[in-house]
């Protein structure tokens, strides 16, 4: 029966943030995935180049919601979605005829590959998962999607949160770097 | 794991730090800055371990000389029975550390007169009450021994290096309320159960 009773749940949900907050985090993440939309949509996507991925929508999450986290420090953001990609787009290519181990494998070792590095970063499975099944125009990236997009738009990200979080009062941003 | 154990309580707030119950994270949750991701239940568990490992060190880390009560009282081994229990009342100690030629000889205590009384060595001071109110106690005995013959021989001592938390634990397992404190063959002191309670209170804390 303890099987079931582990799932019961006893803990609380933690406390609503102050509106303040709510605020800061939109407009931070306003501005983080706003350069990212304008850059890709005018410069990356007509060289045939892709600067946003869903990933990055999560990483902004963590960036802009909850920038005090072990998980949103740069070591991790940048660490997490670079290794996740390499790791993402040799899978693919060792498994290119299992599209459904491929993605599974390619998210599993990008977690344990993040644990092992303590550069966990959830938004970087997502990453190693896109460069897996994102459809032809990632897949022609070859591992250039290793610099571009996993290291050049949480770089970019991560200037607008070092600006956003240094300029909203009672925020400080990064905890640490590496 | 017990969580009512004695512990040291914050001097600002009279209420022991091991009160904090997960209502009090909450509201702390509430007044930080930004999110937190942790559970309050996870916060309260991680201060509770971070509260006894710091319990644990101040432990270690204070040693005796620094709670210890010096100089200490002492009695000689010649003086005699009845000499000695009116110099133990008049100084308001329950024990005494004994010195000859400034050697640490032995230590005496009311349990070391209990025998002599006809009564156990674990007799409690009601049972002494208890003897008196049935009609005396035969101290005729007493009179006849001196404190060499009464103390307790050899005696535990600890050095004044000694952390606070090894002379706890050497009391509570030798069943003791005092321990002598002996550096290079001098007596400089004695600690005592009262000097490890007062030890544990905050505002006694090193700085």
């Amino acid at each position: 029966m303890e099987f079931f009773q582990k799932m019961r749940g006893a803990g609380q949900c933690p406390p609503r943030v102050r509106r303040s907050e709510i605020v800061s985090s939109f407009l931070g993440s306003l501005a983080g995935m706003g350069l990212l939309g304008l850059l890709h949509y005018n410069v990356a996507d007509p060289a045939d180049r892709v600067l946003l991925v869903g990933s990055f929508a999560a990483s902004a999450v963590l960036l802009f919601a909850a920038p005090k986290s072990p998980l949103a420090q740069p070591r991790n953001l940048l660490g997490g979605h670079v290794l996740s990609a390499i790791i993402g787009v040799t899978v693919r290519l060792a498994l290119p005829d299992m599209p459904w181990l491929a993605g599974a494998l390619a998210t599993a070792l990008a977690i344990a590959a993040m644990h092992m590095t303590r550069t966990l970063h959830p938004p970087g499975a997502a990453t190693a998962f896109i460069a897996v099944t994102g459809g032809p125009k990632i897949i022609a990236l070859g591992y250039l999607y290793v610099l571009c997009p996993a290291l050049a738009g949480p770089l970019l990200l991560l200037c607008v949160a070092l600006a956003t979080n240094a300029l909203t009062p009672g925020r400080r941003y990064p905890e640490y770097w590496w | 794991m017990r969580d009512d154990a004695a512990a040291p309580a914050d001097p600002t707030c009279d209420v022991p730090l091991t009160e904090v119950e997960i209502q009090d994270i909450f509201t702390a949750m509430s007044q930080s800055e930004g999110y937190l991701d942790i559970t309050p239940g996870d916060a309260l568990a991680l201060y509770r371990l971070a509260y006894r490992h710091a319990s644990a060190r101040v432990g270690r880390e204070r040693t005796v000389g620094t709670v210890m009560t010096s100089p200490a009282h002492t009695a000689s081994p010649e003086l005699p029975g009845p000499e000695l229990a009116r110099l133990m009342a008049s100084l308001g100690v329950s024990g005494l550390p004994v010195l000859e030629n400034d050697t640490l000889v032995g230590v005496v205590s009311i349990k070391d007169f209990l025998p002599s009384l006809g009564l156990p060595r674990q007799a409690t001071p009601m049972a002494l009450v208890a003897a008196l109110l049935e009609g005396g106690l035969p101290s005729a005995n007493l009179a006849r021994l001196t404190t060499r013959d009464l103390m307790t021989a050899p005696a535990l001592s600890v050095p004044p290096s000694c952390p606070v938390a090894e002379a706890a634990e050497l009391m509570d397992r030798r069943r003791i309320n005092r321990l002598p404190v002996v550096d290079g063959g001098r007596l400089v002191g004695i600690i005592t159960r009262d000097d490890i309670v007062r030890a544990w209170r905050p505002e006694a804390a090193p700085e």
